[in-house]
């Protein structure tokens, strides 16, 4: 019976590693966050591949339950993923701030800019609509 | 540098020297009479109201009302929107800006003597505080138990007097204006805006005002968020406090 789940856990490495490309390719996933995921999946293979790895590290760290350290590695790991995630939020936090920020400066001063030539404008349409009217008689 | 001048020159007729900072979230009711207030009381300077993607008509009345109006696309918080107005200031020369709430709870007329106390004291900042003369709206019995604790922790780590520590009611000079376009809180950023300045070895004092309570509107602080900000502020002091280590051990 062992070898089936072992199986089993290689085939969803393989299937959530083949997920994670997709999403890069469709580019919903960047690069940047899609290689934490990579490696996660790449350790999920391996360690189905070689059980006796995970036997072999719990041997060296006197766990004598072997799975309990696969618990531990993999909560640490997603821990460290959540807080690489939290992160990204923060940084994109302060950018949106930057940005809103940037925009509304700059949304006011072409109000201000509008406001200073109207007469600069009026010239511009003159300027305009005489060569339209150019335009229609070369026609 | 030159464009600059040439900028402010021509957009307004005389080179102002003073931007009063209006940060206003949804102030429709009290918005009006507050610039009306701020510019009869301090003509000499210009008043920008920042928007702070208010969902009533604060930046119409606001515009109507004269002052000129930034407004932000979305709600950024009080930190977010009064960055805006300092950056507003770094760009366009100012040379001293203040901060004065959009709901009426500050006094325009107590401006002039800040600034006198801004350049008596050769400093960075001044803070109006309601607490130095102990006149006029005292603030309700909890939060001024929080606020006697945001005073005795900045006062400990910064070593300066503070009673205050709160109060939105502020004038900068320019080192404090550069300061703070760069850098500013984004939530409940009064109290870790003075370590920031200390930070940096600037230096701020304060002056006494008389606030009145709200004209219209709700604080933005609820009893529900309360502790949030009590945990918010000290936890960002601390960091804040800690920060100046680094810059120093960068620095030598």
């Amino acid at each position: 019976m062992n070898p089936d789940i072992y199986f089993v856990s290689f085939m969803i490495g393989i299937g959530f590693t083949g997920i994670v490309l997709h999403l890069i390719r469709a580019r919903k996933l960047r690069e940047q966050y899609a290689i934490l995921w990579l490696v996660l999946g790449a350790l999920m293979m391996a360690l189905s591949l070689f059980p006796a790895i995970l036997d072999r590290l719990a041997a060296s760290f006197n766990v004598s339950y072997a799975p309990s350290l696969l618990y531990l590695l993999a909560f640490v790991g997603v821990l460290f993923l959540l807080i690489h995630l939290s992160m990204a939020l923060s940084s994109l936090t302060s950018r949106v701030i930057m940005l809103t920020q940037t925009l509304a400066l700059q949304e006011q001063r072409i109000r201000k800019l509008e406001q200073r030539k109207p007469q600069s404008e009026e010239n511009f349409m003159r300027v305009w609509t005489d060569r339209t009217e150019m335009d229609d008689k070369s026609w | 540098m030159r464009g600059m001048t040439f900028d402010r020159m021509t957009s307004y007729p005389g080179v102002k020297e003073t931007l009063i900072i209006v940060p206003s979230y949804n102030e429709a009711e009290g918005i009006s009479r507050v610039v009306a207030e701020i510019r009869s009381r301090i003509p000499y300077a210009d008043v920008v109201v920042v928007n702070d993607g208010s969902s009533d008509q604060t930046g119409r009345l606001a515009e109507e009302a004269g002052a000129l109006v930034i407004h932000l696309s979305t709600n950024l918080g009080i930190g977010g929107a009064v960055q805006t107005g300092y950056r507003y200031a770094a760009d366009n020369g100012y040379r001293y800006a203040a901060q004065i709430d959009g709901d009426g709870q500050h006094n325009p007329a107590d401006f002039e003597r800040m600034l006198d106390s801004l350049r008596a004291n050769d400093a960075d900042m001044v803070v109006g505080s309601r607490f130095l003369k102990r006149e006029g709206f005292q603030s309700t019995f909890a939060r001024k138990i929080g606020i006697d604790l945001f005073a005795k922790l900045v006062t400990g780590l910064t070593g300066r007097k503070v009673t205050d520590p709160t109060s939105g009611f502020r004038v900068c000079g320019r080192r404090a204006i550069d300061l703070f376009a760069q850098d500013y809180p984004t939530d409940y950023p009064e109290v870790e805006a003075l370590v920031l300045l200390d930070n940096r070895g600037f230096s701020f004092v304060e002056t006494p005002v008389v606030m009145n309570a709200r004209l219209a509107g709700t604080s933005s602080i609820s009893a529900l968020r309360s502790v949030y900000y009590m945990v918010k502020v000290v936890l960002a002091v601390f960091i804040a406090k800690s920060r100046k280590k680094k810059v120093l051990s960068t620095q030598l």
